[in-house]
């Protein structure tokens, strides 16, 4: 049973006159442990791929089987909880609580969850230590720097354990030494077997993938293993 | 999601927008504050002029001339009736016509002015059997003596005054035995009565000037009815009895076969009682309701604000239910906040209207009775708070519904 799997998905924006179609019925699996790239040029169709596969989205047509399942078969509520326990969020702009500190951002799915409060700080603290933030655990939104910040979202993503994590453009927003940490993060996580799917425009960024799916206009161009694979932790080499 | 968490961020987020939630929730302030301060005063007046005609005692009773009125006409009427004179109350005065009456008085008004040496004062000038003032409120000269029997049959000018008529007269100087003019005509003082202010929001005694209601009549007004009779029964129990009585003397005496064409009507102190409750109900409820609008119109400003909330959080939103929320969570997130405004402006307005109306009662205190009490109506308390929270849940529902239906992806993609 693979992870992921998706069959002829088309998603169409607009209603009745003007439609613009965003997939053009694209089919894929990704397995457990991969570390997909999804790379195109804007508009070609990676970002509402990227929702669809987080289930923030339904496709207008196709199938998409998570773990064996058809999303056709659960509710808005049910998709919520999968998201919450299995799937991993991160943004291009961080998407933290404004006036909200470490702590709190991290334990944010948390509360929507059904682990018992009681374990709610130390699973937090626990994600946090993953991303080497603890010295930061009271410290507000606003007295992080940006590659403090997807920290603390990547925190956030990991509180749950969850099976797949997804990233949109990571590192958009950040300098290209935030950004390496990181992707050094990103991949640590994936060598722990976390299954990581992310969505990114730059070249060098998608090579430390495993799995490179470039889109164009809404269909899969290429969908090809990474030969000369880079690693965030051998430094910069741009 | 744990409600506790929920009102714990919903108060944060209140935090940071202060001047903003203060304003939201001004409407349901003042308009809980003023259900409050209506309440607590309807109360107050309620119960004051209930004492009021308590005190009378529950044996007094009032007769005036024309029919019972139901409307301003048949006031009009009463005005101008002369059905009630002398022969009446020789009548009444008859044991074997009202054997349960224990007393009676004509009682007049006078218009006009009083003067002494150029001094002149407007009083309440009233014909009527002054020791009546001892009878009914306990009242006794503090100087000379009230007039007798004697001089009412002699229509005697004599003058028992109040301690303001006295000041304002007289001064420093001696009043008892001294001639004050009233309609040109010269009343010797005889009795000073002590001062005591108002004694009932209709009479402040330190204004009054009492002579012989046989004077009053006779001499300055210069008529044959009495504009109102008093009479005080053996006791409580024998009221309803005398009433019947003199309802039947004065028939007898009046010619009247059919009650409904009875030129008098009797008034209890229990008809007062039930007469004055009614009005003041329904002035209170009447108030009441106007301030409820108030409130309906603080619930729209509410809403307005909570629209303005979920647009600007649609991104949180989004963020939200991508990590996890379920509709049901954002529904009640919004439904805490637009609650926890709606009590927060509930409770202030119960501080303020329990305020106002302690201030309030002050200044009537000063100004209106020194018998006003500061009351506190509890049944506008709890009709405060269920109405607070009522609107909170009716005008929040809409924008958290609103709210709870974004999908995920328009909520992060909204700018």
């Amino acid at each position: 049973m693979s992870l992921i799997q998706i069959e002829k998905v088309e998603k169409v924006y607009g209603e009745d006159e003007v439609k613009t179609p965003a997939l053009k019925g694209d089919s894929f699996t990704i397995e457990q442990g991969e570390f997909v790239a999804i790379m195109g040029p804007s508009g070609s169709g990676k970002s509402t791929l990227l929702h669809i596969l987080g289930f923030l989205d339904r496709p207008t047509a196709g199938e998409y089987f998570f773990q064996g399942k058809s999303m056709n078969q659960y509710s808005d509520d049910e998709l919520a909880l999968i998201r919450n326990e299995k799937m991993g969020f991160i943004f291009q702009n961080f998407n933290l609580l404004p006036r909200t500190n470490v702590l709190e951002n991290v334990k944010l799915p948390l509360y929507y969850s059904r682990v018992k409060e009681s374990l709610w700080n130390e699973k937090a603290k626990k994600a946090i230590e993953m991303v080497d933030l603890s010295h930061r655990l009271k410290h507000d939104r606003s007295q992080l720097s940006g590659g403090e910040k997807q920290r603390v979202a990547i925190a956030r993503a990991l509180v749950n354990e969850p099976d797949v994590i997804f990233a949109d453009e990571p590192t958009g927003n950040l300098d290209s030494k935030s950004g390496q940490a990181i992707m050094d993060i990103i991949q640590t996580l994936n060598e722990q077997g976390h299954t990581v799917i992310m969505v990114t425009h730059e070249k060098y960024t998608s090579e430390m993938a495993k799995r490179i799916i470039k889109l164009r206009d809404g269909l899969i161009e290429s969908d090809e293993k990474v030969i000369n694979r880079r690693f965030a932790k051998d430094g910069l080499l741009k | 999601m744990k409600i506790k968490y929920a009102i714990k961020s919903v108060l944060v987020a209140l935090k940071t927008n202060k001047s903003r939630s203060f304003l939201t929730i001004l409407g349901i302030v003042i308009g809980i504050t003023s259900i409050i301060l209506i309440m607590s005063i309807g109360q107050s007046a309620e119960g004051l002029i209930l004492n009021e005609i308590k005190s009378l005692g529950g044996n007094f009773v009032q007769i005036n001339p024309g029919k019972e009125f139901n409307g301003p006409q048949d006031m009009a009427e009463t005005l101008f009736n002369d059905s009630l004179k002398e022969r009446d109350i020789r009548a009444l005065k008859n044991k074997n016509n009202v054997p349960d009456l224990k007393d009676i008085t004509p009682s007049l008004m006078v218009p006009g002015s009083v003067s002494y040496r150029g001094e002149t004062y407007k009083p309440t000038i009233l014909g009527w059997t002054a020791d009546w003032m001892a009878k009914l409120y306990n009242i006794y000269p503090e100087q000379g003596q009230y007039f007798n029997e004697d001089d009412i049959k002699s229509l005697a000018a004599v003058a028992v005054i109040g301690a303001k008529v006295k000041e304002d007269l007289f001064g420093s100087g001696e009043a008892l035995g001294e001639k004050i003019k009233i309609k040109d005509k010269y009343f010797r003082v005889v009795g000073i009565l002590p001062s005591k202010g108002q004694v009932s929001s209709f009479m402040d005694i330190d204004k009054f000037v009492v002579i012989p209601y046989s004077t009053a009549q006779k001499y300055l007004l210069g008529i044959d009815y009495y504009q109102e009779i008093h009479v005080m029964a053996k006791d409580e129990e024998s009221v309803s009895n005398m009433v019947a009585d003199i309802k039947l003397t004065l028939r007898d005496l009046h010619n009247i076969d059919n009650p409904e064409e009875d030129d008098f009507h009797i008034t209890t102190s229990e008809e007062m009682i039930n007469t004055i409750s009614l009005i003041t109900g329904v002035l209170t409820i009447l108030l009441t309701s106007v301030a409820a609008i108030s409130l309906v119109v603080g619930g729209v400003g509410i809403m307005n604000i909570m629209l303005v909330a979920v647009t600007e959080k649609t991104r949180e939103i989004g963020l939200r239910k991508a990590l996890g929320a379920k509709k049901k969570d954002i529904l009640i997130y919004f439904l805490i906040e637009a609650i926890i405004l709606t009590v927060i402006g509930g409770l202030i307005g119960i501080g303020l209207g329990i305020g106002l109306s302690y201030l309030t009662s002050l200044i009537l205190s000063s100004q209106v009775s020194q018998n006003w009490q500061f009351s506190i109506s509890f049944p506008a308390i709890f009709l405060g708070l269920g109405v607070a929270s009522f609107i909170g849940v009716v005008f929040g529902l809409y924008p958290a519904k609103k709210a709870s239906l974004k999908s995920p992806i328009e909520a992060l993609r909204y700018e």
